[in-house]
């Protein structure tokens, strides 16, 4: 599958029409064939342009008032990050990019990790580039079970700090009505954690907290629940891995 | 049709990723100007997707809150401006449909080219208050598409529009899988060769 060319799927692709294995298929097959690579390049850049083919509709007057309100209030509620002075070396945990030098390394980590765009929500993907630009930063596999043969995840992690972020990818819709569900395990006894959903690409990324330090904690696991979450598993486990002490 | 404004102070035209760089720099009318330019089109292209004029504005605002909190991460030389935002718009307003499970674009009586098409009669191109922000681009590209036979626009739509897989498309047309793949794959090539055949890189 791997060196099969992929020249007819790259425009389904770039539409983001393919089924989660086929992305994955194509992906794989990317990294090293260039003349696909050029093609889904192409591909993507002809799916970008139908952004401007929206019929036309003029929004309400009132509209721009509420986007300039909105942005007032988040200008108020958080000082703008660039309008602040950078100190050097400052660590400015909300808006990791502002410090340049570090920017470069942790773009070339996160592409490194992810491919280009690893479609993550806001607030994991803020958290994941300060992670990653952390000295202590770990980073785990998390394989797929027989259940999700193709899924696989990463799990950042800086030992001292609580919040790490779970990135998966190659994961099936959980269904309607459902989400998935992250799980860590102390002494045998899953606890429950956050709740994420995945995209068409079947990508998707959650902010895992732990109630303690991680050395109490011997295992991730993700099943899919009900998407109001469960107190205990009761989906197949997708994702697991034993915990690095 | 120019895109630009002149700043009031020196007189200079200032571009679009001027304009990103003011708002990285905590400008409020710099963003109040990228929206004059670019939430019609953020708008339209959200109340396309989820097809409800209250949610699209609220994911038009929400666009524009992002555009403020991440001005400084623009990078110019991967893409325009108004491409970025309708990238940010797309996402969101696609997830906003699959949160909802509803997938309003499965009614089969919807008959996209003939809302459109009654949009643009509408909305005369030579409306002034119109014609400033539907950019040579966005002509250019609903032409070409226009020109796609209705199956393969169709199908095009559907996956792009609607967050369908070819498998969903299918189902939602009634036509077998290999064909919807096959429309999809000839629609698109079609699409480019009359994208280029317009000069859609030289146009803005």
């Amino acid at each position: 599958m791997q060196n099969k060319h992929v020249d007819d799927l790259v425009d389904a692709y770039a539409l983001g029409a393919l089924e989660p294995e086929e992305v994955d298929a194509v992906e794989r097959h990317l990294e090293s064939c260039e003349a696909c690579r050029a093609l889904a390049t192409q591909a993507r850049e002809t799916a970008e342009r139908l952004l401007y083919a929206a019929p036309p509709v003029i929004p309400p007057a009132s509209l721009r008032a509420r986007v300039l309100q909105r942005v007032r209030e988040e200008a108020a509620a958080q000082p703008h990050a660039s309008a602040l002075p950078a100190a050097p070396g400052q660590h400015d945990a909300r808006s990791p990019t502002t410090a340049p030098a570090r920017r470069g390394g942790v773009r070339h980590l996160l592409r490194a990790l992810f491919g280009e765009q690893p479609a993550l929500e806001h607030e994991a993907g803020d958290l994941l580039r300060d992670l990653l630009a952390d000295p202590q930063c770990t980073v785990q596999q998390v394989a797929g079970t027989g259940d999700a043969p193709g899924a696989s995840a990463r799990l950042v992690a800086v030992p001292a700090r609580r919040d790490a972020v779970l990135v998966a990818s190659g994961l099936r819709q959980p269904g309607p009505g459902k989400a998935y569900q992250v799980w860590l395990l102390s002494g045998g006894k899953p606890l429950p954690n956050t709740l994420f959903t995945v995209n068409r690409s079947g990508r998707g990324a959650a902010v895992v907290h732990a109630d303690g330090p991680w050395q109490g904690f011997d295992t991730v696991a993700v099943t899919p629940e009900p998407e109001r979450g469960s107190p205990g598993p009761t989906g197949p486990i997708v994702l697991a891995a034993a915990l690095a002490r | 049709m120019s895109r630009s404004e002149d700043d009031p102070l020196t007189g200079q035209t200032l571009d679009d990723t001027a304009l990103v760089g003011r708002v990285s720099g905590g400008d409020e009318d710099a963003l109040g100007q990228l929206y004059d330019r670019f939430g019609p089109a953020v708008y339209s292209l959200c109340l396309r997707i989820v097809r409800d004029g209250a949610t699209a504005e609220e994911l038009t605002q929400e666009v524009f809150v992002r555009l403020w909190r991440s001005a400084a991460s623009f990078e110019p030389a991967r893409g325009r401006v108004s491409t970025w935002l309708l990238r940010i718009a797309h996402n969101l307003a696609l997830n906003e449909v699959r949160r909802r499970q509803s997938r309003p674009v499965l009614a089969p009586g919807v008959d996209w080219e003939a809302e459109g098409a009654a949009l643009a009669d509408t909305n005369p191109e030579g409306d002034p208050s119109i014609s400033a922000w539907m950019s040579e681009r966005a002509l250019v590209v609903r032409r070409a598409l226009a020109q796609l036979p209705a199956p393969q626009r169709q199908a095009i739509e559907l996956a792009f529009f609607g967050g369908l897989s070819q498998a969903e498309v299918a189902a939602a047309l009634g036509d077998p899988l290999g064909t919807v793949k096959s429309r999809i794959r000839v629609g698109m090539q079609r699409l480019r060769e009359l994208l280029v055949a317009a000069g859609i890189d030289e146009v803005s």
